[in-house]
């Protein structure tokens, strides 16, 4: 019998790039197929075209083994093909039955079937053991929950292909381990699965077999038995990757940063961070672990001096700080990579030239009586763009033309350039494949060594445990508890993120 | 570099395309008119640089034009969006106005610059105060600074009828501006003077600000994107006032070279549409019919404007463009083009 999806000799052009490149992909019913690759390496193009929201320039899509062409989301769907995005669409102020029905087109009447749709959606989420009541608000719901409901809503419409385009960004690893055991169960009903994501742990738990893409062609298929990490970040990047990190164990010297009970209430009132404390000394990197929302940004926009605490104190390298602003912090030799590059990090229609200037572009050489000096400035960002390995044509490209890793690279890289004291690094590799996270740990490892201070803010476990002097826990805004690595594992954490009170060990 | 000169030819191309469809449009409708198009592009084209005397008004007409378009680049290079540049205008008008009034007498040397600077200072604080209602209260901009267009209207209005209303009384305009507060002829016995290379001297002056100094660097940051911006401490809010700012000051140095001499009804009128401002040789007036102004539409009109040599010298036949509904329309020189009555 044909599988349930065979796409055959895929390639899609973009001016300038070949996003897929005679791609030959094949799911079967009962199977949960792995697509791993590289930021750029044509992952979410592929699925795109499988979706309907990109045609194929060559190439054919047999489903059950007639040739169809997608013409658009709501055909792949006809077709049985269901996709839960990154980002979820679901509005948070309905109930889960609600938000299944809406965009029906089984209902023709007039009035509403939500009770109906209530009903059957209890019985899919029972038959998939998907634990969700149709009647819960979904702003109630955990982000794990959310997730299943997304999947509820593929399965109302008959989905037997589900793609889940990097679905673990946001879960706790209880809620990862979860999603796993759900997408099996769904795959031992029958449904065909494609589960996309750059992390190579979550492929080899998850998937049966991996597709393993490089440059947009398929470097191969294995057989997630067959292989290790090592054999995938291979493949995927093409060279040996080092994942785990060495890092050598060195004396801290002198604090750098000295907070004690920082509070910070948000306009509206709300405590956003409760009585915070903590100090880092040189060559010392302080962790903190969390679930994204829980007084992160906050923390590290406080400790940046973008906003004044409301109370609490600041030393910085002995000094007190009552009013941290931003130019305070980098005249102590602070430096930061910010969470959302987008956002606060690069910006996207200037030059790569403006975006690495953006920390020294006030001082000698590169101004001077508030003029701007060519050459010098020239000369410094062709040399961060060398030492960096950031992949541009050249330094007066627009920073929107560079993939999300070689952006990283760039912020990175001007964040780093300058030697700083005090390095506050938020979710620095987000988004990146393994090639550019091993680059970005590199340097934070460097900058330790050299006797920076670091913080670094994580969502990503791993990261936390490799690189972490101290491991400190943020639930909702206050630091739950300061670890030792060796006394931390990915459970440990993962509880204590979770909001569980568990007595030190 | 090549990235550069290719995003230069790629501007230039967008501009010799709003060129052409306009010209293109506008000819469209001559012939939908049942006239020779030809003719008109003929007649535009003579109108515009037919002689030297005729190529010299085009390039006089541009001086303030140029001046308010590199307004707009400072502007909308910190992300703000000034529409207030008729009212900036006409601040720095009043403000030039009243410096070329009095202090007859003093050396051009010294009196020329003192008007300047008083146009200068005028559109600044026009505009400085769309700036500070932003920075401090958060008041949309472009509400603000479309809003004192027409307080400016009115102050003018005011202005030409009391206090800078010439000495006989007869009409509401101002009386003669000082000799001395007048820019010098460039061009024998034509209308263009010295402000030709002022303006001029303005563009590279601009450029040179954005692009090779760190206030422009804090500028072009802040525009490109605040937060990061304000997170790497550069003080946004002050940078972006002062865009806003500098952009009103550029509108108001366009006002004090339209205003004093003879060319300030011909510019004032092109650039306020239906604001009808008639007068004589070197004097502010005001609207004959302050009901029937409408800055809006001006407002509207102007970035297509900018693009657009212009139809014409200051006297004489004109080619002026078909949808300015007050104005009296006519084409030079054994044209078939009826000339339209005059506004009742």
């Amino acid at each position: 019998m044909a599988p349930f999806l065979r796409m055959q000799g895929i390639t899609k052009r973009f001016p300038g790039v070949v996003a897929n490149r005679d791609v030959d992909l094949e799911v079967d019913r009962g199977e949960i197929r792995g697509l791993l690759g590289e930021n750029g390496a044509g992952k979410s193009t592929l699925v795109k075209i499988l979706y309907g929201l990109f045609h194929p320039d060559e190439g054919t899509i047999e489903i059950d083994g007639k040739p169809v062409r997608i013409r658009s989301p709501r055909h792949a769907v006809d077709l049985g093909i269901g996709m839960v995005h990154q980002h979820f669409m679901l509005v948070p102020t309905m109930t889960v039955a609600e938000n299944v029905a809406l965009g029906l087109r089984e209902n023709h009447s007039p009035f509403s079937r939500l009770p109906a749709v209530a009903r059957r959606v209890r019985e899919l989420s029972q038959r998939y053991g998907l634990d969700v009541d149709p009647d819960d608000l979904v702003e109630d719901l955990s982000v794990g929950l959310q997730q299943r409901v997304e999947i509820l809503k593929l399965l109302y419409r008959g989905a037997e292909l589900l793609v889940l385009d990097e679905p673990t960004a946001v879960l706790t690893p209880q809620e990862w381990h979860e999603l796993a055991q759900t997408l099996r169960d769904l795959a031992d009903h029958g449904k065909a699965v494609i589960f996309i994501s750059h992390k190579l742990d979550e492929q080899l738990e998850a998937s049966d077999w991996c597709t393993v893409l490089r440059d947009g062609a398929v470097v191969g298929t294995v057989h997630t038995d067959d292989v290790d990490k090592a054999d995938l970040a291979r493949m995927m990047v093409g060279r040996d990757v080092v994942l785990r990190v060495a890092r050598e164990s060195l004396p801290p010297g002198e604090p750098v940063i000295e907070v004690s009970s920082l509070r910070l209430e948000s306009k509206d009132g709300r405590t956003v961070l409760d009585d915070v404390s903590f100090e880092i000394r040189e060559r010392e990197i302080l962790g903190v672990a969390g679930i994204d929302g829980n007084g992160q940004r906050e923390l590290v926009e406080v400790i940046a001096g973008v906003h004044q605490p409301s109370s609490g104190t600041i030393r910085v390298c002995g000094r007190d700080e009552p009013r941290l602003t931003p130019q305070r912090f980098h005249r102590h030799g602070g430096a930061i990579i910010p969470e959302d590059r987008h956002r606060t990090g690069v910006a996207l229609d200037l030059t790569i030239t403006d975006n690495l200037m953006l920390k020294d572009f006030r001082r000698l050489p590169f101004a001077r009586r508030g003029i701007t000096a060519v050459s010098p400035i020239r000369e410094h960002c062709e040399h961060l763009v060398a030492e960096f390995d950031v992949r541009t044509p050249g330094t007066s490209v627009i920073m929107r033309q560079l993939s999300g890793g070689n952006q990283q690279r760039s912020v990175v890289a001007r964040e780093l350039c300058g030697e700083p004291t005090l390095l506050i690094a938020a979710q620095p590799t987000r988004g990146l494949d393994v090639g550019a996270m091993e680059f970005v740990y590199d340097r934070l490892l460097d900058h330790r060594k050299r006797g920076g201070a670091t913080l670094l803010v994580s969502t990503e476990l791993d990261e936390i445990l490799s690189l972490s002097d101290r491991i400190a826990v943020i639930v909702g805004g206050r630091f739950v508890r300061i670890l030792d690595p060796d006394d931390a594992d990915d459970e440990t954490l993962g509880l204590l993120m979770g909001g569980a009170e568990i007595a030190p060990g | 570099m090549s990235n550069r000169f290719k995003r230069a030819i790629a501007s230039l191309g967008v501009s010799v395309f709003a060129l052409v469809l306009a010209l293109g449009f506008s000819m469209l409708i001559v012939a939908l008119t049942g006239n020779d198009a030809g003719e008109a592009a003929r007649a535009m084209w003579d109108g515009a640089f037919g002689n030297r005397a005729q190529i010299a008004g085009t390039l006089s007409k541009m001086i303030p034009l140029l001046l308010v378009a590199l307004g707009w680049i400072v502007a909308y290079r910190a992300k703000r969006v000034n529409i207030g540049f008729e009212g900036q205008i006409l601040a720095g008008g009043i403000c030039a106005t009243a410096m070329g009034l009095h202090f007859a007498g003093m050396p051009i040397l010294i009196h020329l610059p003192l008007a300047v600077l008083a146009g200068v200072a005028g559109g600044a604080m026009w505009a400085g105060i769309a700036a500070w209602l932003w920075a401090r209260r958060g008041v949309n901009e472009i509400i603000s600074t479309l809003l004192l267009n027409f307080i400016a209207i009115e102050i003018v209005s005011w202005l030409v009828r009391g206090p800078l209303q010439e000495s006989t009384k007869t009409f509401p305009r101002s009386g003669p501006i000082a000799e001395s507060a007048r820019w010098p002829s460039l061009l024998d016995k034509t209308s263009l003077s010295w402000d030709f290379v002022l303006a001029i001297v303005m563009v590279f002056v601009v450029a040179f600000v954005l692009n090779r100094t760190t206030f422009g660097y804090r500028l072009r940051f802040t525009g490109a994107n605040e937060p990061a911006a304000r997170h790497a401490g550069i003080a946004t809010k002050t940078v972006t006032a002062i865009a806003l700012i500098v952009s009103g000051a550029l509108a108001g140095l366009a006002g004090e070279l339209v205003d004093p001499r003879r060319r300030v009804h011909e510019h004032v009128r092109q650039l306020l549409g239906q604001l009808r401002l008639r007068g004589h040789r070197g004097r502010l007036v005001g609207p004959e019919q302050p009901d029937r102004v409408h800055p809006l539409g001006a407002a509207l009109r102007l970035p297509a404007s900018r693009r657009r040599p212009h139809g014409g010298p200051c006297r004489g036949a004109v080619g002026r463009r078909p949808h300015h509904p007050g104005t009296r329309h006519r084409l030079r020189r054994g044209s078939n083009v009826p000339a339209r009555p005059p506004r009742e």
